[in-house]
């Protein structure tokens, strides 16, 4: 049995976590969102104390992996649930891909919701970053 | 007047570097502050300085972290 890790997130919208997600792995189809937290599954489908609200099921995690999950917290903000086993592929390298691929399409909805005409998302020159970048018409 | 462009760089950590280009006067921090606020990564720092080109026009740049 592999033993679950927490790990706190800056992640708080429901919507751009899903689609973080679907760049780092996990299509929609593959993702179950729930409005109460639901319980995590091991390796051999025995049933963990874990629960969370966003699953990423076992069978889609890879061969012997256990469920990973994202629980919302009281202060909204959401903790990642992830086996000792799994965070050899679900690494901090793929934390950090999955916190660039939640920045940039919480900053899409949110401008979008500002009335900021979103132009897309460019690579930024030298560097390859990603930029967002929105249009504001001037009065 | 030309519009605002406001660009979001993001790094390699995850923060956020936001440049808002093109117009002037104040209201650009709070665009991007409010654009920046869903990340509700605490502001690292904000700077406001005017760029003197043919017209004046001011550029800002906040950061948010993660």
């Amino acid at each position: 049995m592999s033993a679950y890790q927490t790990q706190s997130t800056c992640f708080e919208d429901k919507d751009s976590l899903i689609k973080g997600l679907s760049e780092n792995g996990y299509g929609l189809n593959t993702v179950e969102v729930h409005d109460t937290p639901q319980t995590l599954y091991d390796y051999c489908g025995h049933p963990r104390p874990q629960k969370a609200h966003i699953i990423l099921r076992r069978q889609f995690v890879g061969g012997a992996a256990n469920d990973i999950g994202f629980l919302k917290n009281t202060d909204g903000t959401y903790t990642v649930i992830i086996s000792e086993y799994d965070s050899m592929r679900h690494n901090t390298a793929w934390i950090a891909n999955l916190i660039k691929s939640y920045a940039k399409h919480a900053l899409i909805k949110q401008g979008k919701r500002m009335g900021l005409t979103f132009l897309g998302v460019s690579a930024q020159k030298g560097t390859g970053r990603p930029i967002v970048q929105f249009r504001k018409a001037l009065a | 007047m030309a519009d605002q462009i406001i660009s979001c760089v993001i790094n390699d950590d995850g923060s956020v570097t936001a440049d808002a280009a093109g117009f002037k006067g104040k209201g650009c921090v709070e665009t991007i502050s409010k654009l920046l606020s869903i990340l509700h990564g605490q502001t690292l720092g904000a700077t406001h300085k005017p760029e003197y080109r043919q017209n004046v026009t001011t550029q800002t740049q906040i950061k948010a972290g993660r």
